[in-house]
């Protein structure tokens, strides 16, 4: 698949693939993606990890663990939405500038 | 019941070595099927690690002794992913630029040594034998718990380990693809009967919690005797920078087959869900402790349970989809072996003979497994040094991530002898383990071997008078789909 640095696609490729220009490890993803392994490690300091406790009649640290493991995917959904967002726009950009100079 | 299981563990060899278009015979075609696995095959090779015989075995034993503490593996195995998701793809485009098929390739070729890719090579395949072995003996046990036969334990762990070795050597990583997705649904399934039948018997959701709650509350806390905050800490934190950093060497060949990073990275961002699954042989442990001796060996907790309350053909069922859940990571377990001695080891050898030093290697590392498993010889302190030495190998990966290398290869060596030689003496060494409490002695050793990377580093810039020239490498672009 030949694809120019610049992000635009040529005729010869699939429209939907991009090369991705920039970081993908930002800082602001990185601490976005690691909340649910800082809730994780805390889990013992809650107070419902300390004593017995039934949420809806399961134990308390299921449920949550349930609960970091959603979180877990929403977070890096949001993450990857951010990242094929950065794409995007580079690449209109670029077909921008590639139409003012034609 | 001995005839089912055998059966289907024939069934689950037969599945790795039919349905692919030919054998496989090239070295990249097999190890990492020439890099082109599409997003749903790379699924189900990403996915094996979460559902091992640990999954059946020991998280029920976790849940019977520990209660919610078992969750623990549940917390590593999703966090694992956040750090997955930024680590995997980076690793796997760098290796398809520079055509690295092992994880040894990486250090050897980030660090400018093959000093040190034949260290991590000849460690990682050391490592990866008393986990090879663990597998073996956890489908001997199953076999051994559903059918109350020694003989049936013997025989089976003797026919999965050389179906293991045909379809691993025939099919290479499409082959383990097959299966895995045969072992997946099939947890799936036995892991929702033995729950449903376990809960079902002892009274239902959600009293069956109240009457463990009576029984036992201690389950339902993170400090039940045997566990604390130590523990949760250090266990989850070193496992999930382990496992986040891409640590054990088996799992190197289904990250690079993946045909982008962006595949990749589509899958990490769900695979979480599988965690999901973990809760049953929790719950299923928990439960037992209303109708099982609190004296019961751990690991026979789910198959003591489930022989309570299922019908025998039922259990049969069960102990096969748990057979595949040992064989296909023993498969991926050996082909890791075998590329890492054959392709970093015998270097100097044509590409025909690396892959028959891996084929040699593939079939004398499983017939070591089976004898260390068949004569029960007690490798629990090995196993511990494969999660906890291994894991010492992260720093080294995070330095080989950037464009440009800024650390030396005497700092990364330096750190990971540290860290192993600490876990080892914390192993092996009673007085020495017992020191570190509930400290995790892997994440210990963690600790040293940043301090030592650091003060090595340091020498050798002074040494030096200015930072060593970085390696700096042409990495192209990544593709993403938008």
């Amino acid at each position: 698949m030949s694809m120019p640095e610049s992000g635009v696609p040529t005729p010869d490729t699939p429209t939907s693939a991009v090369r991705l220009t920039g970081r993908i490890a930002t800082p602001s993803r990185v601490v976005i993606a690691c909340i649910p392994v800082v809730l994780i490690l805390v889990t013992p300091f809650l107070p419902f990890a300390v004593t017995p406790t039934l949420w809806f009649g399961v134990p308390a640290v299921l449920v949550w663990m349930a609960l970091n493991v959603i979180l877990t995917v929403v977070l890096l959904n949001v993450v990857d939405a951010g990242i094929r967002r950065q794409v995007r726009e580079h690449a209109d950009a670029e077909a921008f500038e590639g139409g003012e100079h034609a | 019941m001995t005839v089912i299981i055998i059966c289907g563990i024939i069934l689950i060899g037969a599945l790795g070595m039919v349905g692919g278009r030919r054998r496989e015979k090239g070295m990249s075609g097999w190890l990492v099927a020439g890099r082109k696995l599409p997003t749903w095959t790379s699924w189900f090779l990403q996915a094996g690690e979460s559902l091992t015989t640990f999954s059946f075995l020991g998280l029920a034993g976790l849940g019977f002794v520990g209660g919610v503490s078992g969750a623990y593996a549940v917390g590593y195995l999703t966090a694992c992913l956040c750090i997955q998701y930024f680590v995997a793809p980076r690793i796997r485009n760098i290796a398809a630029s520079r055509g690295y098929l092992t994880m040894a390739d990486f250090f050897k070729d980030r660090f400018r040594s093959r000093t040190l890719s034949i260290i991590i090579a000849v460690v990682g395949a050391l490592f990866l034998i008393p986990y090879l072995e663990l597998q073996l003996t956890g489908l001997g046990l199953i076999v051994q718990l559903a059918t109350g036969s020694q003989t049936a334990r013997g025989l089976s762990m003797v026919l999965a380990s050389a179906l293991v070795v045909v379809f691993v050597i025939w099919g290479g990583i499409r082959g383990i693809a097959r299966v895995s997705i045969f072992k997946d649904f099939g947890m799936l399934i036995a892991l929702a009967v033995v729950t449903v039948g376990v809960v079902g018997f002892a009274g239902g959701f959600p009293e069956v919690f109240a009457a463990v709650a009576k029984a036992d509350d201690a389950l339902f806390t993170t400090h039940a005797p045997g566990f604390d905050w130590v523990f949760w800490v250090s266990a989850v934190a070193i496992t999930t920078i382990g496992a986040g950093f891409q640590t054990f060497p088996h799992l190197w060949p289904p990250m690079l087959a993946a045909r982008s990073g962006n595949v990749l990275r589509s899958n990490i961002k769900w695979l979480a869900v599988y965690q999901l699954l973990l809760f049953m042989p929790i719950t299923v442990g928990m439960v037992a402790v209303l109708f099982i001796p609190k004296s019961t060996i751990p690991n026979q907790v789910l198959f003591t349970a489930a022989q309570h309350t299922l019908p025998e053909w039922l259990v049969a069922v069960v102990a096969v989809f748990g057979a595949a859940a040992a064989m296909v990571p023993a498969a991926a377990i050996s082909m890791g072996i075998g590329s890492l001695v054959a392709n970093n080891v015998t270097y100097k050898l044509a590409e025909r003979g690396r892959f028959l030093v891996t084929r040699i290697t593939i079939v004398a590392a499983m017939v070591l497994a089976l004898a260390l498993g068949i004569v029960k010889s007690d490798i629990g302190a090995l196993l511990l040094l494969t999660y906890g030495g291994l894991a010492q190998m992260s720093p080294a990966v995070a330095a080989g991530l950037p464009r440009k290398v800024r650390v030396s290869t005497a700092a990364v060596a330096s750190g990971i002898v540290a860290g192993v030689l600490f876990v080892a003496v914390t192993t092996f060494v009673p007085a020495a383990g017992l020191a570190l409490g509930s400290w995790d002695n892997g994440f210990v050793g963690l600790g040293i071997n940043v301090v030592v990377l650091g003060i090595v580093e340091a020498v050798v810039r002074m040494r030096r008078g200015a930072a060593p020239e970085p390696v700096s490498l042409d990495i192209p672009a990544e593709e993403v789909e938008v």
